[in-house]
């Protein structure tokens, strides 16, 4: 009678344990079961700034010059049907370039721009302690980019090609030192059930 | 003694246990939530707590279903950060939303067991609605990119409807606004040019005449009707204080210039007649309010064994004039019927399946012994569907005088003459110069339908 309830017991465990959600880790570069569509994905995203800052790295503007060059963003325009914030690729790719680039690339960070010039402005006025004067640094360099799409769809699926590309600009003289670009061709099939 | 107490104990866990199954929500029902847009008097917040409430589980199969209702009572309430909120987790889960197994028992029995993801012009009105909100905050390129994918779902629509894809000329007349906010005005040119192409379906001739000629019956009846209610109501034994004579439908061409009460000066500088300058980006560009009117009630689905049906619901009010601070500032523009746009959706594999189920059913059913479980096979297809779209969205466009401005819309039927009860004023609406004043309204009977006491002395 006792194993019988506890049989029972484990059993109703089981079916109610398959009512439940879960969550597993997963690697940045594992495609997951709802990463459905024509979109880029995390393993996109990861491969486009990964071969954006290698080909950087090994410009001769970098590599050769005697103080490390300063670089600003500019955001990346986003001519594509999807829903991207484009900066997302630049960031990633000051991270692996600070990463690996052992000092040779000064990023400058525009973004809190204004937060700078007011601490300056306290520290002149002495409201602030200050450690000796310095003057906020300007660009050499300008790096920003384009995402192009062309899709199409139909009632039995969606094609899409991307084309990113990526460029820096020489802020003296607007001379393009580099382009990287990377092209991504996805189809997705819509299943019977929802054509 | 303990016999009794057990039974006692047992009914009140059961309807405990009952009590709890039961809708709490008494607030509001599902009837009156999808009359929202239908009649006046439903309090649209209210809808919006309504849906809101059942969208807590993204991963559900009607979460979808719920979201999409959810957007269009915020629209309507003019709550747009909550529309979009919702509105891009539907869009998401369209995307995303799968379950293998609901799908497989979708295939063969009840095709509501999938999560839905609506039909082609519903998953279009979805990335438009997202696309609107966008623009409206100035993120140009974000709501090109949704007016894009609004296209892209319109696209989507079967193979023997072809002809139908890329004719959703309100996501077309977005994306050329977009674009020119973009300073490209090559594809503006293009989009503009698209909003303007209007493709008929066959037999809609004929759906229109028999429309018209019912609209010319139901107007001279309305006008009876009208007539004899006033008559009670101002000579009656109980007359009603402040009633107004509502009988006065006049065509569109005999629409006063100026109604009563208008400003000294019309505040509209500039304004298009015509559809072919209307759609230039020279006009566009020049504009400074964009009034979108949508009319009416979206198409409804109704279901049998043999598959889904799309129905036009019935609504008088076909066209609008709008009047800024009582002076006639022009007519509007069709931008998309969401009935042509169901009509056209074409038959896919689904439709063909579920014909198939139909049939096996039929033919299980008259066989010896599988008879009675035939029977039990429940093969319905999926009745869900977007109950607060709109029937038509137009559009206005003209340049005004910045400043605050009364907004007055007046509504037509199929054969332009005037439905008085169906006017909606806004007052106090600001046009601010420098940047595009976007504004929605959603025309309903007796809308305007309210007489506010005077105060005592």
């Amino acid at each position: 009678m006792k194993t019988g309830t506890i049989w029972i017991v484990m059993g109703a465990l089981v079916v109610l344990a398959g009512c439940t959600g879960s969550t597993k880790y997963m690697s940045p570069d594992e495609a997951s079961d709802i990463e459905m569509g024509t979109g880029l994905t995390s393993q996109d995203f990861r491969s486009i700034a990964d071969k954006m800052a290698r080909e950087m790295i090994t410009l001769p503007y970098i590599q050769n010059a005697n103080t490390p060059p300063k670089v600003a963003f500019v955001s990346v325009q986003n001519n594509s049907n999807d829903y991207i914030d484009g900066d997302m690729f630049l960031r990633k790719m000051r991270t692996q370039l600070m990463r690996f680039s052992a000092g040779k690339v000064v990023f400058l960070d525009r973004a809190i721009i204004d937060r700078i010039e007011e601490e300056n402005r306290s520290k002149a006025h002495g409201e602030r302690t200050s450690s000796g004067e310095k003057t906020v640094f300007g660009a050499d360099f300008f790096l920003t980019g384009t995402i192009d799409e062309i899709s199409k769809a139909t009632n039995r699926g969606q094609t899409s090609y991307f084309r990113l590309s990526f460029r820096l600009t020489d802020a003296a003289d607007s001379a393009l030192v580099w382009e990287g670009e990377y092209e991504i061709k996805k189809h997705a099939t819509t299943g019977w059930l929802y054509q | 003694m303990r016999k009794y107490l057990m039974i006692l104990g047992t009914c009140f866990s059961a309807f405990a246990f009952l009590g709890g199954c039961v809708d709490q929500n008494k607030g509001m029902t599902l009837r009156e939530a999808y009359s929202t847009r239908a009649d006046k008097d439903v309090d649209r917040n209210e809808a919006a707590r309504f849906f809101s409430a059942r969208c807590n589980d993204k991963n559900h199969r009607d979460y979808v279903c719920w979201a999409i209702e959810y957007g269009s009572a915020s629209m309507m309430n003019g709550n747009y950060d909550a529309a979009c909120r919702e509105l891009l987790a539907a869009q998401r889960a369209v995307i995303q939303q799968k379950d293998e197994v609901a799908e497989g028992f979708a295939a063969v029995s009840r095709e509501d067991l999938k999560p839905f993801k609506g039909e082609p012009f519903e998953r279009a009105m979805l990335c438009y609605y997202l696309g609107f909100v966008h623009y409206v905050r100035g993120d140009f390129n974000n709501a090109r990119v949704f007016f894009a994918q609004a296209i892209e779902a319109d696209n989507t629509t079967a193979e023997n409807m072809a002809e139908y894809r890329n004719d959703l000329r309100l996501a077309h007349y977005w994306i050329g606004r977009s674009f020119m906010r973009l300073g490209k005005m090559d594809n503006a040119r293009l989009a503009f040019s698209n909003a303007t192409r209007r493709l008929r379906r066959s037999g809609q001739d004929r759906e229109e005449s028999k429309f018209a000629g019912s609209q010319v019956k139901a107007r001279r009846k309305r006008m009876r009707l009208e007539a004899k209610s006033f008559k009670m109501a101002s000579k009656g034994e109980t007359p009603v204080f402040g009633a107004v004579d509502m009988t006065t439908s006049l065509s569109m061409t005999e629409m006063p210039a100026a109604m009563e009460g208008a400003s000294a000066v019309s505040p509209v500088v500039l304004s298009a007649d015509d559809a072919e300058r209307f759609f230039t980006p020279d006009y566009q560009d020049e504009v400074n309010l964009i009034v979108m009117i949508e009319l009416g009630i979206g198409p409804m689905k109704v279901v049998n064994e043999y598959g889904d049906y799309i129905y036009p619901v019935p609504y008088p009010d076909r066209q609008a004039m709008v009047y800024v601070d009582g002076h006639q500032a022009g007519q509007s523009f069709q931008l998309v019927d969401l009935y042509h746009q169901a009509a056209t959706r074409g038959r896919s594999d689904k439709d063909n399946a579920q014909i198939g189920k139909a049939v096996t059913k039929a033919v299980l059913k008259q066989l010896p012994f599988v008879s009675v479980v035939a029977g039990y096979w429940d093969i319905t297809p999926d009745y869900r569907y977007w109950h607060l779209l709109p029937g038509e969205v137009h559009v206005f466009a003209a340049k005004v005088k910045p400043g605050l401005h009364t907004i007055h819309i007046e509504a037509f039927d199929v054969n332009g003459y005037q439905l008085p009860r169906y006017g909606v004023t806004r007052y106090h609406v600001p046009v601010v110069s420098g940047q595009d004043n976007v504004y929605t309204f959603c025309v309903q009977r007796e809308a305007d339908n309210v007489y506010v006491e005077p105060e005592d002395d």
